[in-house]
């Protein structure tokens, strides 16, 4: 077998990139431990790859870690024997002394070392996701075309902007974002916002 | 980009024991890599791609125990479940297995101009370094999720072209940044 043309074919591009089939993937690594211009030449286009990928990199809302963890949170506390629950939908005449089962558990706390904005998700079905979430300072603005999000204040103050218009809330208050509109929260107290957030499939 | 704190193997092995700083490292320093990518094959939805982005991580949190370092690097094992989590997105929500090339290739220059968050000095040049179409090819068949048969068809080439310059973009690719 001719080394130089079989590494200048692409299949072994194709191979970094998981584009060829199992058969034509373990022949590959075969005649990769045989050849050590092989597996060097893997390895190069594997940097190569990685590089310009970060070099295109575009970062994510921050909100994306935010959920990404909570949701983590959220599966292993179910796979922990913990019991689904359900929390009633939120509307204008919602208090907190309905949530005061969520609100008041031991683990539903922010932790010393967490991210701005914290999560931690209290029910979860395909329509309808509930989270308590603890903001330092700020989110990021959000979009939605597909879910309408909710809130209720909890503990501390914060401004919802919607586009132009500042939504001034205290706790008690609820507030149902429109869809289609760009919006962020600016918290206005010293401790950080705790707010129940709902989101339901529009 | 936060400081490399972990080598590769030591982020693996922590992440096969479910340590939750690495994995928020990881994230840290792939997610924007990766978004970009997801970016290119949704075609710019950010609402879906975000979405996308979260479902690759969790798949990379659960799946993590089947990577195995001698088939290839994380980074590419990465890449592969968000293109293919990217791809059947696409799929199953719009229904078009390829939308128009020509479109994706716009659409990926205009991500390029208003959203990359690389502003290090030097980034810019060097991809700009590379010959339109290397990057054309670059972006369709390594992180496009288009097969060389599919990017032969829509670009009316041959595809012997396609292949060859698909390697010459990558050996491209690799001269100018190392």
């Amino acid at each position: 077998m001719d080394i130089k043309e079989y590494i200048s074919s692409g299949i072994l591009e194709q191979y970094v990139l998981g584009t060829i089939s199992k058969e034509e993937s373990l022949q590959v690594e075969k005649i990769a431990t045989m050849h050590t211009e092989v597996q060097k030449e893997i390895e190069e286009i594997s940097k190569a790859i990685e590089q310009y990928a970060m070099e295109n990199a575009v970062e994510p809302s921050r909100n994306v870690k935010t959920f990404l963890i909570a949701t983590i949170d959220y599966m292993e506390r179910m796979e922990n024997g913990e019991a689904p629950s359900f929390p009633p939908a939120l509307s204008a005449t919602s208090t907190l002394a309905d949530f005061a089962s969520w609100l008041n558990r031991e683990d539903m706390i922010l932790p010393a070392d967490a991210e701005d904005p914290y999560a931690k998700i209290i029910g979860y079905t395909p329509s309808q996701k509930t989270a308590i979430i603890w903001i330092k300072d700020s989110t990021p603005p959000e979009l939605h075309h597909e879910e309408y999000e909710k809130f209720l204040i909890a503990e501390g103050t914060c401004n919802i902007i919607v586009e132009e218009k500042v939504y001034q809330l205290v706790p008690g208050d609820y507030f149902a974002v429109p869809l289609h509109k760009t919006h962020i929260i600016k918290v206005t107290s010293a401790i950080p916002c705790k707010v129940i957030l709902q989101r339901i499939a529009a | 980009m936060p400081n490399k704190k972990y080598s590769e193997e030591e982020l693996v092995n922590l992440l096969k024991q479910n340590d939750k700083a690495a994995f928020s490292y990881l994230y840290d320093h792939y997610s924007g890599a990766l978004f970009g990518i997801i970016l290119k094959i949704v075609n710019q939805d950010e609402e879906t791609s975000e979405d996308v982005l979260q479902e690759v991580f969790i798949k990379i949190w659960k799946k993590i125990t089947t990577y195995d370092p001698l088939k290839g690097t994380l980074f590419t094992w990465m890449l592969n479940i968000a293109r293919n989590t990217a791809i059947d997105k696409v799929r199953t929500f719009k229904n078009i297995s390829i939308q128009s090339i020509d479109n994706n290739v716009h659409s990926v220059d205009k991500i390029h101009q208003h959203k990359s968050v690389e502003d290090k000095i030097g980034i810019k040049e060097i991809v700009n370094k590379l010959k339109p179409e290397y990057k054309t090819i670059i972006d369709l068949a390594y992180f496009g999720g288009y097969t060389q048969e599919e990017i032969a068809e829509e670009l009316k080439l041959p595809l012997g072209t396609v292949k060859t310059r698909a390697r010459a973009a990558l050996i491209e690719l690799r001269k100018v940044i190392t």
